[in-house]
């Protein structure tokens, strides 16, 4: 599952993007498998979760990649600084599950957005060809997935939601991720890919408000307030940090140098050491 | 060279075991298409089942050494992206042995063209399941339990299939 190399800088940006939200999205639920959930059932759902974002990144890293060899390199020899995955994948806040359900549910409705207009962006041009069918193949098959991953993360709300302090958990929660989408949606990413490939960008403000919209529509059912969702500046914590652009925070690149030093430890040890 | 027809080449592929269940890679039905180019090279297209799979490399490259140790020495083994496996797919001779491991094919959601009821008990044959949660100990799996026989049992489900998830938080505590 490997592909080309003949890809151009924003191209290679954009899927780096991609690919990067997926790995870390996938490694920061995997690390909530340790703490075992809420219970042994959601541990195992959180396991099978990490292991669909995984595989999702794999394919991703692929796709820039002529070898497995080549897959370990970029996502173990990148240096912090050039991971360009969002603030939403790698935010993280230990024991607290209500953090992790709106980390869940906005995580997967962006991924659908996102994936979405990408399927839209290819319909739009001519020719299929190839490298960008394999986009497409990738991009459906996350939204089959992320589909699942999003109805797991609302059943959650509901039944956190009925409590009144599960329910100012969540809200807290929202408060603190829902701005995040503007970062999570760069616009300078879509304009680039859009313009390399000379044809029209999705405004980048167009996937935002979708992605609000959507969420509006599953959050004000269940009594959530959503004022922070258009809140323009109303998140100073965040404004230190821009992931797409390599500023991260202090407990992913922690993280990363950790994972770094164990794969230059034992290279050899590698998931596709072939 | 050796020469060898598609049926050959699906012989050799029913000795590569799956490694999480006692079924060979035909009878799961991954393998889709063994193509000869006009050089005589041998591609087999696999596909898959969840792309987050652990054993996805393990599959393949046991296909490729199969191939290699019966004179294939060129061949390629890819999985096939844009092809979607079901639970049908699944041999009869398939569908027995992973019966007498516990595991059955399971159709969350989704509608069966072969197979009439959705996922009996593999112990006692009965109909009166329930889910008992939608992940189990691997990717592909969901838990059932018998209400007949009260054992619990595995099902093999596939990508996109959509259930009651977290039922066992909203139902009635007894
Ligand atoms: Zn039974």
């Amino acid at each position: 599952m490997t592909g080309q190399t003949s890809l151009s800088p924003a191209e290679v940006n954009f899927i780096l993007h991609w690919a990067d939200d997926k790995y870390i999205m996938g490694h920061e639920i995997a690390s909530q498998t340790r703490f075992y959930g809420p219970d042994l059932e959601e541990n195992l759902a959180l396991g099978s979760l990490a292991q669909d974002d995984l595989g999702h990144a794999r394919l991703l890293y692929g796709l820039l990649a002529e070898s497995d060899l080549e897959i370990d390199k970029l996502v173990y020899l990148r240096s912090p600084g050039e991971y360009r995955n969002s603030l939403l994948a790698a935010t993280q806040e230990p024991d607290n599950w209500a953090f992790w359900v709106i980390k869940g549910l906005l995580f997967a409705q962006a991924e659908l957005v996102r994936c979405q207009a990408i399927n839209a962006l290819f319909s739009r041009e001519p020719a299929q060809n190839s490298d960008k069918a394999q986009w497409l193949y990738i991009s459906n098959i996350i939204i089959q997935d992320d589909a699942i991953h999003l109805e797991h993360w609302q059943q959650w709300l509901e039944v956190l939601g009925r409590q009144p302090e599960g329910h100012a958990r969540l809200q807290a929660a929202l408060e603190r991720l829902l701005p995040l989408g503007r970062e999570f949606f760069h616009a300078r990413t879509w304009n680039d890919l859009a313009g390399e490939l000379k044809i029209p960008a999705p405004e980048s403000g167009l996937l935002l408000e979708e992605w609000n919209n959507r969420l509006a529509a599953l959050l004000k059912p269940l009594f959530f307030n959503v004022s922070s969702l258009y809140a323009v500046n109303g998140n100073n914590w965040a404004a230190q940090y821009c992931g797409r652009e390599g500023r991260h925070t202090p407990e992913l690149v922690r993280m990363l140098e950790e994972d770094h030093a164990l794969y230059q430890s034992y290279p050899e040890a590698a998931l596709g050491s072939v | 060279m050796v020469v060898l027809t598609e049926n050959e080449v699906r012989q050799l592929l029913t000795e590569v075991e799956d490694p999480e269940l006692p079924i060979n890679i035909i009878d799961l039905g991954i393998v889709e298409k063994v193509e000869f180019s006009d050089t005589g090279r041998v591609t087999v297209k696999l596909i898959p089942t969840f792309v987050g799979c652990a054993s996805l490399e393990v599959i393949r490259l046991r296909a490729v050494e199969q191939l290699h140790r019966h004179g294939l020495a060129g061949v390629r083994v890819v999985w096939n992206l844009a092809a979607k496996w079901h639970p049908d797919m699944i041999t009869p001779q398939g569908r027995a042995h992973l019966a007498e491991y516990g595991v059955v094919p399971s159709y969350l959601g989704q509608e069966s063209k072969n197979v009439a009821g959705n996922s009996p008990c593999p112990y006692c044959g009965s109909n009166r399941v329930e889910t008992q949660a939608s992940y189990g100990a691997a990717l592909c799996r969901v838990v059932y339990f018998c209400q007949s026989c009260r054992n619990s049992f595995e099902g093999l489900k596939c990508p996109g299939s959509h259930s009651n998830q977290l039922a066992y938080l909203k139902r009635e505590r007894h």
